[in-house]
Order: C-alpha cells, then sequence, then structure tokens
C-alpha cells in the first residue's frame, strides 16, 4: 500500500515537473522567436543609412521620403515595447514606398552598389516574414498552453499573461499585382 | 528484344508457371490428405514457378526501361545508381551494412535537372538457431532517391520525414525491439514493485538506468543531426504527414505555405512515407517501397510499358512541382513580390 501511494505521489510531482517546464519552455520560446524577429530588424536598421546614401544622388526629389525613412530608423532604435513594434511597422511601410518610387529611377537600378543593397534587403525582408512566422508559432502553443490542463493553473501561478501574434497591416493585405511584377 | 518478342515471352512465362502453380494446387490438396511430401514437392515447383515470373520480369525491365527513359528525353543506365557515398551525403540514411544501386536515370523536368535511383540499404543481423549464430543482411530501407538539383542556394539544411519517423530513415527493426527492450523493462520493475518484491528504494536505481539507456537509445536512433531543431509549421495538414527539422528561421524560409502544400500533394499522390533534405544547391527525396517499373505478368508488355510512361512521366513531375513552387518563391522574393 505505501508502495502504492509513494509511486502515485511520484507520478503527481513528475506530472508538476513536467507541466511546469513546458511552461516554461514555452515562454523562453516566445522569447527566443522574438530575438530572433528582432535580430532581423536590426539587420535591416543597419542597412537603412547605406540605402539612403547610395540612393540620395539619384532620387533627389525624394528628399522628404528619404528623410522620413531615417527619421523611422532612430525613432525605431530608440523605442521598445508597443512603440518599436509600431515603428518598425511604419518603416516597412515607408520602405515599401521607396522600392515602390525606384521604379522611376532606371539608372540606379544598374548600379552595382545598389542592386547589392537590394539584394541584402530582399533577404532581410525574406529573414523578417520567416522570423515572424516562427514568432507567431511559437506565441499559439504558448497562449493555447495558458488555456489548457494542466498548464492553466502552474501558467497562472506564474503571472503569465497572453500574448499578441504579429498581423499584416491593412494596407499590405492587397494581393501585389503578379502579372505587372513579372513583366518588369 | 523488340515488343512483340517479348509479349510472346509473357505468354510462354504465363502458360508455364499457370501449369505449375495448378500443379502446385494439385499437390497441396494431396499433402492435406496426409501425403507429406505433396507439400515438399508443391513448395519446390512453386519456386521453380516464382523463378520464371522473376526471370521474365528481369527480361521486361532490361529491354524496356533503358530505352523507355530515351524516348523521354532521360539518360538511363541499369545496372548503374547513386553510390553509396551519394546516397549518404543526402543525410537521409544511417550508414548500412550493405547497399545496393541501380537503375539511374538523368534528365531534366519542367526544366529541373534531376538524378534517380533505386537504392536498397540493409543492417546486418545476427540469427541464433541452437547453438549457431548465423548472420543475415535485412532491408531496412528500399525504394527511390531522387535529387533535384535546385537553380539557387539554399541557407543552412532543411530536413523533413514522415510523422514520428525521426529526422531520417530510422532502422525500425532495431528501433522495435529497443522499444520492446526499455517498455518491458518497465513493466517488469513495475510490477516488481507492486507485488512488493522490491522495495522502492531497490527499485529507483533500475528506473535511473532505464530512463538513462532509453535516452541514449532514441537519442542516437531517431536524434538525427545536431544543431537541426524540430521546426512546427502552421499548415495542418502538413504536420499530419511530416515532420521537419531545421534552423527555426532559415526552415521557414524554405518551407513556404506554399512549399507545404506541394509537399502534401506529393505525398498523397505517392501514397508511401517520404523522407526529404533540401542541402546547398540540392532538393534530395527518398520514397519508400516503390518498384518504379513493375511487370505484371497477367498484363500485355505494351500496356505495361505505356502504364510506366504515363507513371513515371507523373511521379517526376509531382517532385518538381516542388522545386518549381521553390523556383516561384525564389523568383517572387528578388523581384520584391513577397
Amino acid at each position: 500500500m505505501n508502495a502504492l501511494i509513494l509511486v502515485l505521489l511520484g507520478a503527481l510531482l513528475a506530472l508538476f515537473v513536467w507541466a511546469y517546464n513546458a511552461v516554461v519552455a514555452r515562454k523562453n520560446q516566445v522569447e527566443n522567436a522574438f530575438g530572433a524577429v528582432e535580430a532581423q530588424l536590426k539587420r535591416r536598421r543597419d542597412l537603412i543609412p547605406s540605402l539612403v546614401e547610395a540612393v540620395r544622388q539619384y532620387m533627389a526629389h525624394e528628399r522628404d521620403l528619404l528623410e522620413r525613412l531615417t527619421r523611422l530608423r532612430e525613432w525605431a532604435e530608440r523605442t521598445q515595447g508597443e512603440e518599436h513594434l509600431k515603428a518598425e511597422g511604419e518603416l516597412s511601410r515607408v520602405l515599401g514606398q521607396v522600392w515602390a518610387r525606384l521604379e522611376a529611377y532606371p539608372d540606379l537600378k544598374a548600379s552595382g552598389n545598389f542592386l547589392q543593397l537590394q539584394a541584402a534587403l530582399t533577404e532581410i525582408e525574406d529573414s523578417i516574414a520567416a522570423a515572424r512566422r516562427y514568432y507567431n508559432q511559437a506565441v499559439t502553443e504558448y497562449n493555447n498552453a495558458l488555456e489548457q490542463i494542466p498548464f492553466a493553473p502552474i501558467a497562472r501561478a506564474m503571472g503569465l499573461a497572453r500574448k499578441p501574434v504579429f498581423t499584416v497591416p491593412e494596407e499590405e493585405r492587397a494581393a501585389p499585382d503578379l502579372g505587372e511584377l513579372f513583366r518588369r | 528484344m523488340s515488343l512483340a518478342e517479348l509479349e510472346a515471352a509473357r505468354k510462354r512465362t504465363l502458360l508455364a508457371s499457370g501449369v505449375l502453380y495448378s500443379l502446385v494446387g494439385v499437390l497441396f490438396l494431396l499433402g492435406l490428405g496426409g501425403r507429406g511430401w505433396a507439400f515438399l514437392l508443391g513448395a519446390i515447383l512453386a519456386f521453380f514457378a516464382r523463378l520464371l515470373i522473376g526471370a521474365f520480369q528481369a527480361e521486361v525491365k532490361k529491354a524496356l526501361v533503358s530505352p523507355m527513359a530515351s524516348a523521354m528525353g532521360f539518360r538511363c543506365s541499369p545496372g548503374r545508381g547513386f553510390s553509396r557515398e551519394e546516397a549518404l551525403a543526402s543525410g537521409l540514411f544511417p550508414s548500412p551494412d550493405r547497399y545496393e544501386a541501380e537503375d539511374l536515370v538523368e534528365g531534366e523536368v519542367s526544366g529541373i535537372p534531376f538524378t534517380s535511383s533505386d537504392i536498397a540499404l540493409y543492417r546486418k543481423v545476427r540469427v541464433k538457431s541452437g547453438n549457431v549464430n548465423t548472420y543475415r543482411y535485412q532491408k531496412f530501407f528500399g525504394g527511390t532517391l531522387y535529387r533535384f538539383h535546385l537553380p539557387f542556394p539554399v541557407g543552412g539544411e532543411v530536413r523533413f520525414g514522415p510523422r514520428g519517423r525521426g529526422m531520417g530513415v530510422v532502422d525500425r527493426g532495431l528501433l522495435l525491439i529497443g522499444t520492446i527492450v526499455i517498455g518491458g523493462g518497465f513493466l517488469i520493475v513495475t510490477l516488481a514493485t507492486f507485488s512488493e518484491e522490491l522495495s522502492v528504494r531497490d527499485v529507483l536505481p533500475f528506473y535511473a538506468f532505464l530512463a538513462l539507456f532509453a535516452f541514449l537509445f532514441f537519442a542516437t536512433t531517431l536524434g538525427g543531426k545536431k544543431g537541426l531543431q524540430r521546426v512546427v509549421l502552421e499548415s495542418p495538414e502538413f504536420e499530419r504527414l511530416y515532420d521537419a527539422y531545421g534552423d527555426q528561421v532559415e526552415a521557414r524560409k524554405v518551407l513556404t505555405p506554399r512549399v507545404q502544400e506541394a509537399l502534401v500533394r506529393l505525398r498523397a499522390y505517392l501514397g508511401g512515407p517520404v523522407w526529404g533534405a533540401v542541402r546547398g544547391r540540392d532538393l534530395w527525396l527518398a520514397v519508400e517501397g516503390r518498384d518504379r517499373f513493375p511487370v505484371p505478368v497477367l498484363r500485355p508488355v505494351g500496356e505495361t510499358l505505356e502504364a510506366w510512361k504515363a507513371r513515371y512521366r507523373e511521379e517526376l513531375l509531382e517532385a518538381s512541382r516542388v522545386v518549381e513552387v521553390l523556383k516561384l518563391e525564389e523568383e517572387a522574393r528578388r523581384r520584391g513580390v513577397l
């Protein structure tokens, strides 16, 4: 009888340890995924001064846009949390506008330096998208754990709260004109 | 050998094997009637019938596979296959004790260069009969290995395989034996504790040893390559069929929702387990348990050839669609669509 009680207590303890470790692992995974997104965003911010420098002489008429890009980069560097995410979102939007305007400057597209920068930024944007998917996956697992048994009571005791996933801004949801892009 | 000659050979084989199998049936009935020798004679005749069919199938393959591949614009070398080093370079297989490869096909499908070969990997196992130990080779993977040449390099390494079957092809026989030993060990120790033959204090070292053994065993058989993490992706269909491994960000750059969809379709088409690896400029696909060129004796040789052509082209197209999606995504990225 004693052995039975001991085995049951051992099983309960093992269940608690497993559930606690699972909650901690999911919390850390979210932090790790956020770090991965942040690392890619930092790479992009680091490239912006070189981009502005490379296009400035060609895009003299877009000075306002380039200055806005520089200011947004500084804002994103300075801020944290919600405000930082907002700054990064705005930075993405303005970068998109810069890419769209580039079509009007064929000389720029012939510059080797610019083409290298463009390739690097495209690769970074790709990595940002992948890192965001990783973050969203990690947050979904974490949020599920907060509502599932046996994790929920442990998460509540640890004071953990739901986290938001990355969503695509309204203006980016419109489907791109693939035909037009592939005719370029 | 012409199609007409092969068709005549098929009819002869069908007649001879039909006669032999009828005799086997009669001998089986005699055996049931108490004549033991009839079973032995029936088994010998069945063996000869199988031999006849096997020889015919080999002859058809030898005569038709190479011309068919050439007619489809591919190069075929029936006697050659991926070398052992090439197959192991895919990272999908553990080192085997014996390796066989044949039917090397090279070519291009939808502008994508590929090489494929039928391969078989064996593990040497000991069979104990009384006091005598004998060794035999047990197949743990038999199927087709494809290598597609990607038009762009991929950073890092990404792997995917059937759900719950590890990072690459696993020796399932070894896995089953290990699971039985470990599970049995836990069960015996637990039952001994309940029947009070062992005290809890006595039992703890056993549990610790079994846990350590289980960890080491599963880590070595299923663990695969260090540095590749399990990557959970968003498509429920993909997750139901595959486990993906790699760097969390790099793997997602390759396994986009569209690539996941293409892999789900490939798995549905093939119907069998598929393992894959993307490394550098190569996409490797290992498809288990498929004879690419089956020769049914009951079907006319001309029809068999047409079925081969249709199936082979479709299989290659399905597999190359994965590469096409990868190519399309890369092009879209380059042009700034994504």
